[in-house]
């Protein structure tokens, strides 16, 4: 049996309707909704900084997303494939497997293994030179291979935490040296109201070096087939700090 | 119809949030990858930092206060173009592309139009740039690994200082920090000291200079592994010569006093009685530049030179009689107070400078014992080879003044050199054009840049790379900096020639 939310998911267009009218007839009345009938909160199945951060949600079977960030298809309700589309654009083509390992009331775990070129050119292959990237690769190519395992814990029905723990391969050709660096993500998924969600990240990579720090917060959109996320994040380097938003628009199916 | 309009700009604004975002999604992900180089492939790595208007006179200072180790930092005058301003002076410095103007606000001869004019030319410096369309910006910042933090960068640098120094500073070292693992060299920018210079004392400006200085230290202690030779250079300086409000000139109200006509266009010029000048009106800078009609530049510029608030005016003549006519030299003079202080040509094939006898050399800072020159090598003229008058001017009031002065009217970083050049008698500067209730054009009084003066022409070469002339030519550093000059190519910027006659030999030059 498919789990509430996905019951909304099946009909798009009827939950963009009950949505409209919710939001026309006001809030209190959806508030007013008897517990037993509400749908359940919607759940992020991906991460807003998908190299280190992930949960252990995956889409279910014929489900996917087609976003700005990813695309993704469920399969058979134990996995999903995806990519992220625009990385092509930027000289990086991608692929995702993610395989769901377990799934309980509150907890759900799963792995994902991914892939990411950076083809040559991909380090500046940016629309705006205003952003400096820490690679320059216009003579070889950069490989990524992050392998996840993720965990999501439901700690109360508003609460959600995920954790990812990360095993990043980077190898390449000459001068790009092979490197296995480990990272370590927590997001705490704040569900305060069925179509509202709102994140707070921390992440860690490098274990012992202490290579980068990332902090930020974020808000997700749920109105219909439609999700919106916007964040802002900071990584703590070496060298200081850095700030940036994240965003990403896409349609749930 | 009246309610597409709103809808499509709605929908063009969530275009943008898009192709925002996707920058964004790319830049979180390269920038958290840990690539790693092999340190044997690039045990050196030669960072070269474009710091805008770092005066010499505030490394100077640094000197002074122990900051630099004589042993390991060489500092030398790295003399601007003129007019000294940011994006034409750093085309020449890294032989970009020429841009169509000294500003991003300029005249276009070929269609007698202004272009950029007031808030669309200022909203210029805001907007993020987006490469391979209208908005790419100058040509040069391809040369730059990394010279902005961002789409607002530009925007914060001159509205919120402190934070957008620390903030580049953070992010000038973040990507300097990953581009040393595979690059041999790195050319980064660095804004907010020029921002600095117009808008803050000058102890803020120092200040920054020791927190750059101090990064730099702690970046070399942070990677051991590698050797980092650090290089610093500037396109001007910035004098440090407060102004306050009574001094800021107005461009119109000036040409105005002068009886000159200000115009938009020669078409409108033509039309009046008198001769007429088209006026550049931009940012607050101590120079002036004027387009005219060739046959009336002298007359405006003598007209212009009378005014109280102006100190030299260049324009181009016409020879000084028949028999230098025939030489083919290019003529050029110099007006002071309403009248010709300067009447020099620059001989190309010689690559050297004939001045009329009758030029008070010493009160344009011309030292001809300095530079070891006979004054018998010509009855009529005097002549000296590009190096002797670099060397005359070198320690003078306006350093390398003749080169300046006739490498200002050519199109060597400008499409559209002006026809004639102001440049103010400080503290007087123009006042740019006026924003009603900014406090930004207010704030920018405490220094400036663009006139011939050392001051503001004197910017700054401070390197561990190699030993120094005691001034340069800021044209010719390139040469000096063969590897900078290779990895701008290696950036795919494709190097201009720049102006035929700007090598010095330094060897020879005392």
């Amino acid at each position: 049996m498919r789990p509430p939310d996905r019951q909304l998911h099946l009909r798009p267009w009827l939950g963009c309707g009950l949505v409209a009218l919710a939001w026309a007839s006001g809030a209190p009345g959806a508030r007013a909704e008897p517990a037993a009938t509400r749908p359940l909160p919607t759940l992020a199945a991906n991460g807003l900084y998908p190299l280190w951060e992930g949960t252990g949600d995956v889409h279910g079977h014929g489900h996917g997303v087609v976003a700005l960030r990813d695309v993704q298809l469920g399969l058979g309700g134990w996995g999903q494939l995806g990519s992220q589309p625009l990385e092509f654009v930027f000289r990086t083509p991608n692929a995702q497997l993610k395989l769901a390992l377990w799934r309980g009331e509150r907890w759900r775990w799963a792995m994902q293994v991914a892939c990411y070129a950076l083809l040559p050119g991909a380090g500046e292959a940016f629309f705006s030179p205003t952003y400096a990237a820490t690679l320059r690769n216009q003579d070889f190519a950069v490989f990524a291979l992050p392998l996840q395992l993720a965990t999501s814990w439901r700690a109360a029905p508003w609460l959600q935490l995920h954790h990812t723990l990360t095993a990043l391969t980077v190898a390449g050709q000459p001068p790009v040296q092979p490197r296995l660096t480990v990272g370590n993500f927590l997001t705490a998924e704040l569900l305060a109201l069925r179509h509202h969600g709102f994140y707070l990240h921390l992440g860690e990579v490098g274990a012992w070096a202490h290579e980068l720090l990332i902090l930020g917060a974020s808000y997700r959109l749920r109105w219909g087939p439609v999700e919106g996320r916007v964040g802002y994040v900071y990584r703590r380097h070496a060298e200081g700090w850095q700030g940036q938003p994240l965003l990403d628009l896409g349609v749930r199916f | 119809m009246a309610s597409a309009r709103p809808h499509a700009r709605r929908v063009l604004c969530t275009l943008g949030l898009l192709v925002a975002g996707c920058d964004w999604q790319h830049f979180a992900l390269v920038n958290s990858l840990p690539v790693e180089g092999d340190p044997a492939a690039n045990p050196v790595v030669h960072v070269y930092l474009a710091v805008d208007g770092l005066a010499y006179e505030t490394v100077a200072a640094a000197q002074r206060a122990g900051l630099l180790a004589p042993e390991r930092w060489q500092a030398a005058k790295l003399v601007a173009m003129f007019p000294a301003s940011s994006d034409s002076s750093w085309s020449r410095i890294l032989h970009a592309a020429p841009l169509p103007g000294y500003e991003l606000h300029y005249f276009d001869p070929d269609h007698d139009v202004l272009r950029n004019e007031g808030y669309v030319g200022l909203a210029c410096h805001g907007v993020p740039h987006l490469a391979g369309t209208a908005l790419a910006g100058p040509d040069y910042y391809r040369g730059f690994d990394s010279y902005a933090d961002g789409y607002l960068d530009p925007l914060w640098g001159y509205t919120a200082i402190e934070f957008s120094l620390s903030e580049s500073l953070d992010g000038l070292f973040i990507a300097l920090e990953g581009r040393a693992e595979t690059q041999h060299a790195f050319l980064g920018y660095l804004l907010e000291l020029d921002v600095l210079g117009h808008m803050r004392p000058r102890a803020e400006v120092d200040a920054a200079l020791r927190r750059l200085l101090l990064r730099i230290e702690q970046f070399r202690a942070h990677h051991p592994e590698r050797r980092f030779v650090f290089t610093l250079l500037s396109d001007h300086g910035i004098d440090f010569v407060p102004a306050e409000p009574e001094h800021f000139v107005d461009a119109r109200a000036l040409l105005r006093d002068a009886d000159v006509r200000a115009v938009r266009s020669f078409a409108e010029g033509r039309r009046g009685r008198g001769p007429f000048a088209v006026p550049i009106v931009h940012t607050p800078v101590s120079y002036l530049a004027l387009h005219t009609e060739a046959a009336q530049a002298d007359e405006v510029a003598r007209r212009v030179s009378e005014q109280p608030s102006v100190d030299l005016v260049l324009s181009p003549s016409s020879p000084a009689d028949a028999a230098s006519a025939a030489e083919g030299r290019r003529w050029f003079s110099v007006w002071q107070r309403g009248r010709r202080a300067l009447h020099a040509a620059y001989d190309a094939a010689r690559d050297s400078y004939a001045l009329r006898r009758d030029a008070d050399l010493a009160a344009l800072g011309l030292d001809l014992s300095a530079s070891g020159t006979s004054p018998a090598s010509l009855a009529e003229h005097l002549e000296l080879s590009d190096e002797q008058a670099f060397v005359a001017a070198r320690e003078g009031r306006y350093p390398d003044l003749l080169y300046r002065l006739r490498s200002a009217l050519t199109p060597v970083s400008n499409r559209y050199p002006a026809e004639v050049l102001v440049s103010f008698r400080r503290p007087y500067t123009s006042s740019g054009f006026r924003v009603p209730f900014s406090s930004v054009d207010e704030q920018a009084r405490h220094g400036f840049h663009g006139s011939l003066d050392a001051g503001s022409s004197t910017g700054v070469l401070l390197s561990e790379e190699r030993a120094l002339p005691a001034a340069v030519r800021s044209d010719t550093v390139l040469e000096l900096f063969p590897r900078l000059a290779e990895h701008l190519r290696a950036r795919g910027l494709e190097l201009q020639p720049g102006d035929p006659g700007a090598n010095l030999a330094y060897g020879q030059i005392p």
